[in-house]
């Protein structure tokens, strides 16, 4: 559901982003120290807790240190060490590949059941607040619950999914989804799916209400039929959704921990090491916390970059 | 066909297409609630059935699982967290949302786009030096680093839900309130915020939401069992019953009531106010 909110969060920060004097006036108002102390808890908290956090992080990422200790980590030598370190090891490249087909394969299956529920969804028809309220479950559901759901479903002798598989005669022994390393990026990416999808149903949701009825009804006049209907009315207009849908997916996807932790924490040999995992398994399962560090402060700019790029992406769009 | 009757068929394909597709969608729920209910003789099959038989259910598992584990623990810890991160992030956002509603500034627009570049880093990348400056400042493994991380995360968003219902109240009512004799605090506290009752409503269970199902934080800044959240707890099942599916799926359906609870009565608030941020944007 985080993403959901995020992509509001950011939504708004493109608003910020705008002009504001043409609306308001000019800029110095009456109340100005009443705005800063109404902003002054939230400031405090974000810079004790991010801007604190990330010089910290970059800190370390210079030092060579072992684990915890804050007064020995600032005593150690600076070195470019780590970020060396980082750079030339090939399991580096392979996370940033695996968090590309996680990224990739999840997003267009989670896009697709996204879709096809936000259409019929939008139609009338009874009990239409029923079903969109248990369509949009999955999002409430705790990430952890998720993959033990799945974990069970998809279990090797007794799960429901080769069950049904071996009933319909599409496999003949049993399929470790998580346990095979050429399967277990396809396994992770179910419970992922599926708490994913509410997100692109929401925002297609959202986008297919703005679409004015005339347009389909004159269409209908002309002659067109449903698919054509959809190729030049619905899906012009959603398509700047759709992709802002896409992007902030994508980003919530990059970050994500719990699946992979509580199925396969990475492996089986390194078949799921995303970024996200090998950060956090470098931490605080090889101790080696600088080298994580490096990765993290590398993984920053790349998420730096593509939310600037995407923010003035937007922006221009907007301006048209 | 008349055009009526054609409508009419349409609807009713409509709702077998939706009822189809939540079937399916809903699928690992019901299996996961239906093998919580089975004792462990009837779920180990390798022809299980979809249905479950009458006589074979019971609550065995749910009984187990409680005597065998602290869950009354985790669901108290999980709870004073969940209160404490969802108070904390609410007020504050509330605060922050209504002062970029109703002034702007360059200050504040910096404010806001610092909070949120730094909101899509990886939870990953932040847990380590939290991990490292909780440590220093002697609150590792409270609930107090747990709720500090979880606010951390969740105000950014609740701030920018809570600026969008601020902008849906008209500026004239606490503007003719200051005429009226408010000072800017009285007219926020007496007139406005009454009027975001419900944006609040939908923030504080958003941020509850957020904050019940984190797994990162509660798992890597809560060291020991005593404290552990029923995430966290959930977690440490997967290795040590993975016989027991019954217990852990019973695990995993006592953890969504409450969210279900949640999300039942707020549901319509939150799906409002979220894509109304994304799509007014």
């Amino acid at each position: 559901m985080t993403r959901v909110a995020e992509t509001a969060a950011l939504g708004g920060a493109a608003a910020l982003a705008r002009p504001v004097r043409a609306r308001h006036g000019a800029t110095p108002q009456e109340g100005y120290g009443f705005a800063l102390a109404l902003l002054a808890p939230s400031s405090a908290l974000i810079g004790a807790l991010l801007l604190v956090p990330l010089v910290l992080l970059l800190i370390i990422s210079f030092k060579s240190v072992k684990l915890g200790n804050i007064a020995l980590i600032l005593k150690a030598d600076f070195t470019w060490g780590n970020y060396f370190r980082v750079l030339s090891d090939p399991a580096t490249w392979h996370s940033l590949s695996i968090s590309g087909t996680y990224i990739a394969g999840s997003s267009i299956i989670a896009f697709g059941l996204g879709l096809a529920t936000a259409l019929i969804l939008n139609e009338k028809f009874p009990a239409q607040r029923l079903f969109r309220t248990l369509i949009l479950l999955p999002w409430a559901v705790p990430g952890i619950t998720a993959t033990i759901a799945f974990l069970w479903i998809l279990q090797p002798s007794f799960g429901v999914l080769n069950f049904l598989l071996r009933t319909l005669g599409l496999a003949t022994q049993d399929i470790n989804w998580f346990g095979d390393s050429r399967l277990a990026l396809a396994a992770v990416i179910f419970p992922t799916v599926w708490k994913t999808y509410p997100f692109f149903t929401i925002m297609l949701l959202a986008a297919l209400q703005t679409i004015p009825r005339e347009l389909y009804e004159a269409a209908s006049i002309d002659g067109a039929n449903r698919r054509r209907q959809f190729q030049w009315i619905t899906w012009p207009s959603i398509r700047r959704y759709a992709i802002v849908a896409l992007v902030f997916n994508a980003m919530y996807v990059f970050r994500e921990f719990d699946f992979i932790y509580a199925s396969t924490k990475g492996g089986p040999q390194g078949a799921t090491d995303t970024i996200a995992i090998r950060i956090y398994n470098l931490a605080f399962e090889a101790f080696d916390m600088a080298a994580a560090s490096a990765l993290g402060v590398l993984t920053f700019v790349i998420v730096a970059i593509s939310v600037l790029g995407f923010v003035r992406w937007q922006m221009k769009v907007e301006q048209r | 066909m008349t055009a009526a009757a054609e409508s009419r068929l349409a609807s009713t394909l409509r709702l077998f297409l939706a009822g189809l597709l939540t079937v399916l969608l809903l699928f690992p729920v019901y299996w996961m609630a239906q093998t919580s209910i089975l004792p462990t003789s009837s779920i180990l099959s390798r022809n299980p059935d979809l249905l479950p038989k009458i006589a074979d259910i019971n609550l065995s598992a749910f009984e187990t699982l409680v005597r065998q584990y602290p869950v009354a623990r985790w669901f108290l810890n999980s709870a004073m967290i969940t209160v404490g991160s969802a108070l904390l992030s609410t007020l504050c956002a509330t605060l922050a949302g209504y002062s970029l509603s109703r002034f702007k500034s360059r200050t504040a627009s910096g404010i806001a786009f610092v909070l949120l570049l730094g909101r899509v880093l990886p939870g990953t990348l932040l847990v380590l030096p939290y991990f490292v400056l909780f440590r220093w400042a002697g609150i590792l493994d409270t609930h107090t680093a747990v709720i500090l991380a979880n606010a951390s995360m969740i105000i950014p968003f609740a701030t920018f839900m809570m600026k969008n219902y601020f902008d849906d109240v008209p500026r004239e009512l606490d503007e003719a309130a200051k005429v009226d004799g408010c000072s800017a605090m009285t007219a926020l506290w007496f007139v406005v915020l009454p009027i975001a009752r419900p944006g609040m409503a939908a923030t504080v269970a958003f941020a509850a939401t957020a904050s019940w199902v984190d797994l990162l934080f509660a798992r890597t800044l809560l060291l020991s069992a005593e404290n552990w959240t029923v995430p966290v707890g959930i977690a440490s099942l997967i290795g040590e019953v993975q016989t027991s599916w019954n217990q852990l799926m019973a695990a995993g359906v006592l953890s969504v009531l409450p969210v279900f609870a949640v999300y039942w009565f707020a549901q319509p608030y939150l799906v409002g106010g979220m894509t109304s941020g994304a799509v007014k944007g």
